[in-house]
């Protein structure tokens, strides 16, 4: 009797022994993202997949010098993506991936990118006439990349109202660097913008900086060289001297063997206008000479001499 | 002592059943945890261009301005997927070979790992070569080292006008150097792939065949056969055909082939 409840003991003392349940995970979801992978030319960057907070996020060095990356992503087994993989810009904040299941069941993950960069510096601004509108301004700083995709450049004014990213002049636009020092010449200041005092605004991928204070101030309008072949009664366009801009544009007079004639302006922008051929200057005529004198309200007059042809 | 014995056995076939159903209990409540299974990184995308299959691209659209002195704006294309990609993905492994330069008509592969090349930053291991051998007779693939992966590395042929060395075409400035100097005849690129080209102070230039590593390693030979749109032969070209529509030809290998075959 003994020895069969000792025998029964110890069974049962093995059996529990070796029976050790492990309270385990439950199951993988099957609709998830497992891996999500960058190569680069010198690295191998995994994004950090957040299960709870179904976010991606990959931190992709400034010096990798992409401005895009083109993910691998693995999935749960079975799974699929809803949409195509295709590349993301780095500065693109609005990509998330959705997972199909076999079963049907989804889940959406939001991508987040990161480009480790220093904070960026305004270290210098400068100009070679004025600091006004449409007149070209440089920039340097550590913005670790040429591309000028990467670096978008705006004006903020005193109340934070910002202008829309300055426009290179397509014939003097350079972007260079020297190191992490990064050199950007020939943006040009809006031409529509209020005088006051601005800084320059650098977005580098994510990342902003501020230059110091600059005032803007208007300069004295003026309009480029004249030399139109007009239809009698016809209407021809002038625009601005360079770096110049019409303010105030309110009359062009034109004298022609001394006899002034009044050339009205049809209408104008800042940087172009449209002005009526005078009725009583008559066709034909070559090549004759004018001298043009454009007035702008609280400013001096803009004289030019220019040479006028006129057809009938 | 039957009567003893018969409780003894009563109480012992208790006890061993009492035993079984704690066994039984005991052994069905211990499940095995059930093991998910591993994921799996789904079947890579390939590009849709089969192996030692000869593929022929006509009418590859770049820039239509004849601008002289200003290079166009790069396009790309994908020799695996046989399609144009677009300049947003120049920094991806999506694109085989750019057409830069003036005209679009120098060449390059994409090579993340030199700082000039168009994909500079990407894993993308291409370079990019040309031969003086016609497309039938390259045959061997060319060693790793032969290939150049700065950027529009091979245009104009040193033969025409404005060369920069051993070229996929050459450039006939006045209209003399292959045909009469007539005016249709000038500013006349003659692409060097189909066949070899006979100048009119009676040298030949024989036919040029490019060589190229794809950003994913694997290689192709290509036939540069036209830049005129629909027009494919020498006698077709003129100063006035609509250009600049690249028409080539090419076989892509794997990584690791030696040779170049088509099946």
């Amino acid at each position: 009797m003994k020895s069969i409840a000792t025998l029964i003991c110890a069974v049962l003392i093995l059996a529990f022994s070796a029976c050790k349940k492990t309270i385990g995970l439950d199951p993988l979801a099957q609709n998830q993202i497992t891996q999500y992978k960058v190569i680069s030319a010198t690295d191998t960057i995994f994004g950090a997949i957040d299960q709870i907070k179904k976010t991606i996020t990959v931190y992709i060095p400034a010096y990798s010098k992409l401005n895009i990356i083109d993910p691998e992503i693995s999935l749960s087994t079975g799974a699929r993506l809803q949409s195509a993989i295709l590349p993301v810009k780095l500065t693109d904040a609005n990509v998330s991936y959705t997972v199909v299941a076999a079963d049907q069941s989804t889940n959406t993950y939001k991508l987040n990118i990161v480009v480790l960069q220093e904070k960026p510096m305004v270290a210098s601004v400068s100009y070679s006439y004025k600091f006004a509108p449409n007149n070209p301004i440089s920039i340097g700083g550590n913005f670790y990349t040429t591309n000028a995709s990467d670096i978008t450049v705006t004006l903020v004014d005193d109340q934070g109202k910002e202008t829309e990213a300055l426009k290179p002049d397509p014939a003097y636009f350079v972007i260079s660097a020297s190191g992490s020092n990064v050199g950007i010449t020939s943006l040009m200041i809006p031409t529509v913008i209020a005088e006051g005092n601005y800084k320059v605004k650098v977005k580098v991928f994510n990342e902003t900086a501020y230059s110091t204070s600059y005032a803007l101030k208007y300069v004295q309008p003026d309009f480029a060289f004249i030399g139109p072949t007009v239809k009698a009664g016809g209407t021809f366009k002038i625009v601005p001297n360079a770096r110049t801009i019409f303010l105030n544009f309110t009359s062009l007079k034109g004298i022609i063997n001394g006899v002034t004639y009044d050339f009205p302006i049809v209408s104008y922008t800042p940087t172009e206008a449209t002005i009526q051929l005078p009725a009583n200057l008559t066709a034909p005529q070559v090549n004759t000479q004018v001298q043009f004198i454009g007035s702008f309200t609280g400013w001096a007059d803009a004289k030019k001499s220019a040479l006028i042809t006129i057809t009938e | 002592m039957n009567i003893q014995m018969k409780k003894v056995n009563r109480g012992l076939r208790m006890k061993c059943l009492f035993a079984f159903v704690v066994l039984a209990i005991t052994f069905t409540a211990c499940k095995k945890d059930e093991v998910s299974p591993e994921p799996v990184k789904p079947e890579e995308t390939a590009g849709t261009v089969p192996y030692y299959k000869l593929q022929r691209v006509e009418n590859f659209a770049a820039t239509t301005d004849n601008n002289t002195t200003t290079a166009a704006p790069t396009v790309y294309f994908s020799l695996e997927n046989k399609a144009s990609v677009i300049a947003d993905y120049v920094k991806t492994t999506r694109w085989d070979v750019a057409f830069g330069g003036l005209f679009n008509s120098f060449l390059s592969a994409n090579n993340g790992s030199t700082a000039t090349n168009h994909g500079v930053g990407t894993s993308a291991k291409g370079g990019i070569l040309i031969l003086a051998k016609s497309f039938d007779e390259v045959t061997e693939i060319p060693a790793d080292a032969s290939f150049k992966t700065t950027p529009d590395v091979i245009g104009t042929d040193d033969a025409g006008d404005y060369g920069a060395g051993m070229g996929w075409y050459l450039y006939d400035f006045n209209g003399t150097k292959v045909r009469d100097g007539a005016y249709a005849n000038q500013h006349v690129a003659y692409a060097l792939g189909a066949n070899s080209l006979s100048l009119k102070n009676g040298t030949t230039i024989p036919a040029r065949t490019i060589v190229v590593r794809t950003a994913k390693g694997n290689y192709a030979k290509i036939k540069m056969i036209s830049c005129y749109k629909d027009a494919y032969t020498l006698t077709s070209w003129s100063r006035d055909t609509p250009h600049m529509y690249f028409t080539f030809e090419y076989v892509l290998v794997p990584a690791g082939s030696s040779k170049f075959e088509i099946k």
